[in-house]
């Protein structure tokens, strides 16, 4: 038995599905401030960067939290599980579209530079490079790109990716590393050995 | 995270690759050149992903909210502090404490409540407030009136018994002599003076009545003395009843001795005039 009470936000969030399940709003608000932010920049890379569209999918997924809390599988961790749902959404739309990514709303409000100093130059240089970045990203083999955002842009491990997607971590190793391959070769004008003037 | 070989490629040069790590990249990078270049584009995905994240809008928070709140009924956001299992135990703790400090106070009563032993610190209040009476019947010369004598009550008159017959056996307290002791029998002088019927009645009655003086004045001592004895410091919760009783013969004493002083003046003067 607890004689002191934890905060939830220590609990796992396995704990707060449990407790969610029940009726408890304070598991859900700490659920939705974990993966709220993630799961919204996760949909606005994968939709196209569209603000609307990442935000209505964000809400229709915590939307089935709430309405069927059994759907979550106690025994799986519950970050691949709720990646892999957000993923099985975009597969969906991108069936409903049936349009590979290309089209941009034009507004990439959240692609802010990094490097804030007094070099115009080298500001330039990287918003140029950031788009096309951006660019070869989309035309990528889908199954190499969902890959390369879940390992070096969301921050998953090759086992979680591995479950998220339910295939094998050699199979997801490889298929980075071809979607690395791809961009390094796509974006060999950017290297610093070939930069070496811009810098 | 559990760092892979990913981590690796962005934290070491080529030439500190160990065995194991080369024969990984050795599918996807063959050279330092294809290295350095996957190198490359991860420090640059990092950067160009590291600015500030889009967030959630409030509208969208609030919707979920009235679902959460229509899915599962009105629930109340705060905390049950009742249901803290700390507040539980700190009550019970609580409830212990009083309990326990009830009983200590309430065992504690019968203790205040009974009669303490007469001690001598009592015993010598009592010889002190004795004294003060003692003054203060010294100096009274009030006449005792028979009224104050049927006011005793059974255990002073038994004692007053008692008191007559230690009087009677020690040598101090000899009974008066015959002609005392048949004046104290209520005889009077005018009795004597039939009974005499002599020219020298008169010489006859005043011998007898200083002998009676002096009969009288040992009684008198004698009342002194057992009225001093009464004022021995009690020993036990008895005695505090019998001082209480002695201190109502010490007054009858006095009162007797001051009456039968006042009967002897009397019968002097008579003789003598």
């Amino acid at each position: 038995m607890r004689l002191f009470k934890t905060s939830y936000e220590t609990h796992t969030d396995e704990e707060l599905m449990k407790k969610l399940a029940s009726g408890d709003k304070q598991a859900f608000d700490v659920v939705y401030n974990r993966y709220a932010s993630l799961l919204l920049n996760y949909f606005y890379r994968m939709l196209w960067k569209d603000r609307e569209k990442s935000e209505d999918f964000m809400h229709d997924l915590f939307a089935k939290i709430i309405q069927k809390p059994a759907s979550f599988d106690a025994t799986r961790s519950f970050k691949t599980w709720i990646y892999s749902v957000a993923n099985n959404m975009c597969k969906n739309e991108y069936k409903r579209q049936a349009v590979r990514a290309g089209t941009r709303n034009g507004l990439e409000e959240y692609m802010e530079t990094k490097d804030d100093t007094s070099n115009s130059l080298q500001q330039t240089h990287f918003s140029l490079f950031r788009n096309e970045f951006q660019k070869k990203l989309d035309e990528m083999n889908e199954k190499h790109k969902e890959a390369f955002i879940y390992r070096h842009i969301d921050g998953l491990s090759i086992k979680e990716i591995a479950a998220i997607l339910d295939i094998s971590e050699g199979t997801i190793k490889s298929r980075i590393f071809y979607a690395t391959k791809f961009l390094a070769e796509e974006l060999i004008q950017y290297q610093p050995e070939k930069t070496k003037d811009h810098g | 995270m559990v760092k892979d070989i990913f981590d690796t490629i962005l934290e070491k040069e080529y030439h500190q690759l160990n065995s194991k790590e080369l024969s990984e990249l050795a599918e996807y990078c063959h050279n330092e050149k294809e290295f350095l270049s996957l190198k490359e584009v991860i420090s640059k995905t990092k950067a160009v992903y590291a600015g500030p994240k889009l967030t959630s809008r409030a509208t969208s928070k609030e919707n979920l909210d009235q679902l959460f709140d229509k899915t599962y009924g009105n629930t109340k956001k705060g905390f049950l502090f009742y249901r803290n299992p700390l507040f539980q135990v700190a009550a019970a703790v609580l409830f212990i404490i009083v309990t326990w400090a009830f009983y200590n106070y309430s065992s504690s009563l019968p203790e205040k409540q009974q009669l303490a032993e007469n001690t001598n610190s009592e015993t010598k209040k009592t010889t002190n407030e004795d004294k003060k009476e003692e003054v203060k019947l010294v100096t009274q010369e009030e006449v005792v009136n028979d009224g104050i004598k049927e006011s005793k009550n059974d255990s002073v008159e038994e004692d007053e018994t008692k008191i007559q017959t230690q009087t009677r056996t020690s040598k101090a307290e000899q009974a008066p002599s015959p002609a005392i002791a048949r004046q104290g029998e209520g005889n009077t002088f005018t009795s004597k003076a039939e009974v005499a019927g002599k020219a020298n009645t008169n010489e006859l009655n005043y011998e007898s009545l200083a002998l009676s003086e002096t009969a009288i004045e040992k009684r008198t001592e004698q009342q002194k003395k057992t009225y001093q004895s009464y004022s021995a410091p009690a020993t036990s919760a008895k005695d505090i009843q019998v001082d209480a009783s002695k201190r109502n013969k010490q007054k009858t004493v006095l009162t007797s001795m001051n009456s039968s002083s006042q009967n002897n003046v009397l019968k002097f003067l008579v003789v003598k005039y």
